[in-house]
């Protein structure tokens, strides 16, 4: 029951996004990632760390894994609301 | 930024280190129980981190849950200042004080500036400020610029605009400089040009009027030069304005020497100091009488100047006779006559020959003899009409 009440407003969401036309990035359900060059990373959306490393930082974000690699990582400020990773960061990746 | 930096100083925050365990699962938990944590940085075996005061004290569970270990590296912001100084009363007090001091200089002028003027000098308009309120240290809740403003157009003769800006502690006083009017000739008033003195004429520029002598002649102080009666055609007369310059040879005779000069020296003179801030006098000693003259010193950076400082009164009488005694200071005082008086004939004259003797080797130095110079001797001298009506 429980399951079915979360992906209920997913659904609704998507919908009420498709027939107003409403672009991908206001769906709770995919993360939003600002860059400033390679220095400062913001993640909206952002559920959990999975690893965290001063090379690596891999964080949770719903339907997305999201790995960053690089040099002196910091993370600047870590909450339920907004992520926001300092450093050099060299490689993004995306994972299922 | 700035503004979340000053919050979390004001509120008092800790740098921690976690050590072992599963860092991972420290920061996760913690964000679900609501623990505020910034500038997380990996280190190795440890984790360094920043959170509040309140979030430390529930940061245990968290800590426990993951198996890290977490202790206090430094405790930073206002309150854990304030407990480290708290038996330090001075400290508090001189905080007050600086606060206080603030408030009060805040609302008050620290500098006055004048702005736009060319030909009138900075000093009129700041007198002329001062005297309607505008000076260091006045408050600048009494201040009602647009009036003060009116009245300094008033009082300052040459100008035909002022302005009066006062922002925060500064006052900017904004001026514009009206054009003086021309001089307008009286050319309709008939008029002789006669000699203001002695000399033999060298040039004649005659603009208006009938050159009454030619150049060489000898004239005496009073003598017609350029007449303002014009004969015409007809034999008739026609009176003018008699405009023009008449050039002539004069002599000045010069006679210096420090003999029958008598002098006066320094009596007695007195100074006092008087503390200034921000409009308050403090005198360091008893007022002087007589003429009085001020030094005021402000404490500046040669940019902005604080209405702190230093005034230095200084009173000076001269009143004892003496009189020269020695050969070289009775050469020095002739020497500065001569030089005095050359000074007054080359301000409207050109010198053309000298002739002087001198003598600053004898006990009394001397400095005789003549200067010939080319001066203008022609000045305006009013022809009295009587007018016969029909």
């Amino acid at each position: 029951m429980a399951r079915k009440s979360r992906k209920q407003p997913a659904k609704q969401h998507r919908s009420i996004e498709q027939t107003l036309d409403l672009p991908e990035i206001l769906s709770p359900s995919v993360p939003h990632i600002e860059m400033q060059g390679n220095q400062e990373i913001i993640i909206d959306g952002c559920r959990g760390i999975l690893e965290y490393d001063e090379d690596r930082i891999k964080l949770n974000a719903g339907s997305l894994v999201l790995s960053f690699g690089g040099s002196g990582l910091v993370i600047k400020t870590y909450s339920e609301n907004q992520t926001v990773l300092t450093g050099e960061v060299m490689q993004i990746s995306f994972e299922n | 930024m700035f503004i979340l930096k000053l919050v979390r100083f004001v509120l008092g925050y800790v740098l921690f280190t976690a050590t072992g365990g599963f860092p991972e699962r420290f920061i996760n938990l913690c964000t679900k129980n609501h623990i505020p944590l910034w500038d997380l940085k990996h280190l190795g075996d440890t984790v360094e981190g920043k959170t509040t005061v309140s979030g430390y004290k529930r940061i245990r569970t968290a800590a426990h849950r993951s198996g890290v270990r977490v202790r206090i590296s430094k405790k930073c912001g206002l309150p854990f200042l304030r407990e480290r100084n708290k038996k330090r009363a001075g400290l508090a007090v001189g905080l007050a004080l600086a606060a206080l001091l603030l408030c009060l200089l805040s609302t008050r002028i620290w500098t006055v500036r004048v702005e736009g003027n060319v030909q009138i000098h900075d000093e009129q308009i700041l007198r002329a400020a001062k005297s309607l309120g505008v000076e260091m240290g006045a408050r600048t809740s009494k201040l009602d610029a647009q009036k003060i403003a009116q009245e300094l157009q008033k009082q300052v003769e040459g100008l035909s605009w002022a302005a009066v800006n006062i922002d925060a502690c500064k006052a900017v006083i904004e001026v514009r400089e009206s054009t003086p009017k021309p001089d307008i000739l009286d050319t309709k008033t008939p008029a002789n040009i006669v000699a203001s003195e002695n000399g033999v004429l060298t040039r004649i520029e005659v603009y208006s009027g009938t050159a009454a002598l030619p150049v060489g002649s000898a004239v005496l102080k009073g003598d017609l030069l350029i007449s303002g009666v014009v004969l015409n055609k007809d034999n008739s007369e026609t009176l003018h304005g008699a405009q023009g310059h008449v050039y002539a040879k004069v002599e000045r005779e010069i006679d210096c020497s420090a003999e029958n000069t008598a002098f006066v020296k320094l009596s007695g003179e007195n100074t006092r100091y008087i503390l200034y801030c921000v409009g308050l006098k403090l005198p360091l000693g008893r007022p002087l009488s007589g003429q009085v003259y001020t030094v005021e010193t402000y404490l500046s950076n040669g940019d902005t100047t604080l209405p702190v400082g230093m005034l230095r009164e200084h009173t000076a009488a001269f009143s004892t006779p003496f009189a020269l005694t020695e050969a070289p200071q009775k050469a020095r005082y002739t020497a500065k006559l001569l030089a005095e008086e050359y000074r007054r004939i080359w301000q409207d004259s050109v010198v053309l020959e000298t002739n002087i003797s001198l003598d600053f080797d004898t006990d009394a130095p001397y400095a005789r003899g003549k200067i010939v110079c080319e001066k203008e001797i022609g000045i305006n001298q009013e022809i009295f009409v009587e007018k016969i009506s029909d």
